[in-house]
């Protein structure tokens, strides 16, 4: 999928942007902090929920990494996918993901959201979330043990601190593309009232 | 048979207890009186009535008048060797603990019965699951909309023809990785 041609960076009037600023200090200490306090939305679709009583409570104790749980998506900083979506499950997931704000990040969570897991050939679940929602990162298992969680959050902050966890960015990048992939799947009704995400 | 109904021959019995009407005493009578239906005990406390699905709303509501007043589930057979749907209404008695099952039978090409939730309310949310999944149509139903499958185009997903291998990677782009060796698939399923 990655050798296809994607949209090019787009500014607010729709035209094709060249520079990209360059990664200053007060962007790599923004993503340290940010990396250091994440605030995590669950979306708790499938049998993955399951392993986050642990992770969040003392035997595992996710906050000694800054973490904490979050509401709303709109003060999350990372949408955690715990198992399989379902076309109606997509949708909410999407607009929930474009309601939260920059930078924000998502936790593919389980072998579902890599091809479907043990729904490979099922009418109703979505086999790869990257194509619709660009992840992250992706965590193996059915399901994951509590200690991979860990170890991918670990992973993720790295990735955050290093400035490769850009999911954020390609996905207005590269917004055509998911657009494409999820209009295949679902329609956007008159209600969904955010505009198109284009790179500020 | 509207004056000599189930109730009254069952009053008649010195045990008669309203709304404890025992499966083996519908069935006693269904036989007796009704011989064109086909009856069936499958255990002490559980019997099978075979209706046409005209008249399954008038077996229903005789059965909700002796107790069998607990819709418990609608479910939906594709005999497709048959060329046949096959619709099971489970209703349950408190009284007498008994589950019967009425099932009634409609072609496979366009389906349609009438809706029963004017008997049982909650039939309404069971036909409008087996309107999506088998593309059974039921008249008089008020909420007949889309329910679990959002944005569907596609057939009837839970029908026997419908390839959802084939619907899989035609819609989600699927890569498909089949083993070397597929395993021997089980023949028939969901027959009963």
């Amino acid at each position: 999928m990655d050798d296809e041609p994607r949209g090019g960076l787009l500014d607010q009037s729709g035209m094709e942007i060249t520079n990209l600023p360059e990664r200053g200090f007060l962007r790599k200490l923004a993503d340290w902090a940010s990396a250091k306090s994440m605030w995590i939305l669950y979306y708790c679709t499938g049998c993955g929920a399951v392993e986050l009583p642990p992770v969040m409570t003392s035997r595992y104790d996710m906050e000694r990494y800054g973490m904490g749980p979050m509401a709303t998506p709109r003060q999350a900083d990372l949408l955690l996918i715990t198992g399989y979506l379902s076309v109606k499950t997509l949708k909410r997931v999407v607009r929930s993901y474009e309601q939260m704000q920059d930078p924000k990040y998502v936790l593919g969570h389980g072998s579902c959201t890599i091809d479907g897991g043990m729904y490979w050939d099922s009418y109703a679940t979505v086999k790869d979330v990257g194509l619709y929602v660009p992840v992250d990162l992706y965590l193996a298992g059915c399901m994951p043990r509590p200690e991979a969680i860990l170890q991918a959050v670990e992973r993720l902050q790295g990735m955050i601190m290093d400035g490769t966890a850009d999911g954020w960015m390609r996905y207005k990048r590269d917004y055509k593309f998911y657009r494409e992939n999820q209009d295949k799947v679902f329609k956007r009704g008159p209600d969904w009232a955010l505009e198109e995400p284009v790179l500020k | 048979m509207k004056e000599d109904t189930l109730s009254d021959v069952d009053k008649k019995s010195e045990n008669y207890v309203p709304g404890q009407t025992t499966v083996q005493e519908v069935l006693g009578y269904v036989s007796a009186h009704l011989p064109d239906l086909e009856v069936k005990l499958l255990s002490s406390r559980r019997g099978e009535i075979l209706v046409d699905h005209s008249i399954k709303g008038e077996v229903l509501t005789r059965l909700k008048e002796e107790g069998f007043d607990h819709f418990a589930a609608l479910s939906c057979i594709d005999l497709i060797d048959d060329d046949r749907i096959q619709l099971v209404y489970h209703v349950w008695s408190y009284g007498s603990k008994g589950h019967i099952l009425v099932k009634t039978e409609l072609p496979r090409k366009d389906p349609s019965t009438d809706t029963v939730y004017r008997i049982y309310r909650p039939a309404i949310t069971y036909e409008r699951e087996i309107k999506e999944m088998f593309g059974v149509d039921f008249p008089g139903n008020p909420r007949l909309t889309q329910f679990i499958l959002e944005d569907w185009e596609g057939p009837p997903p839970m029908l026997k023809d419908f390839d959802t291998e084939a619907y899989a990677v035609d819609h989600f782009n699927m890569v498909r990785r089949d083993p070397p060796s597929k395993p021997p698939q089980p023949k028939k399923g969901g027959e009963s």
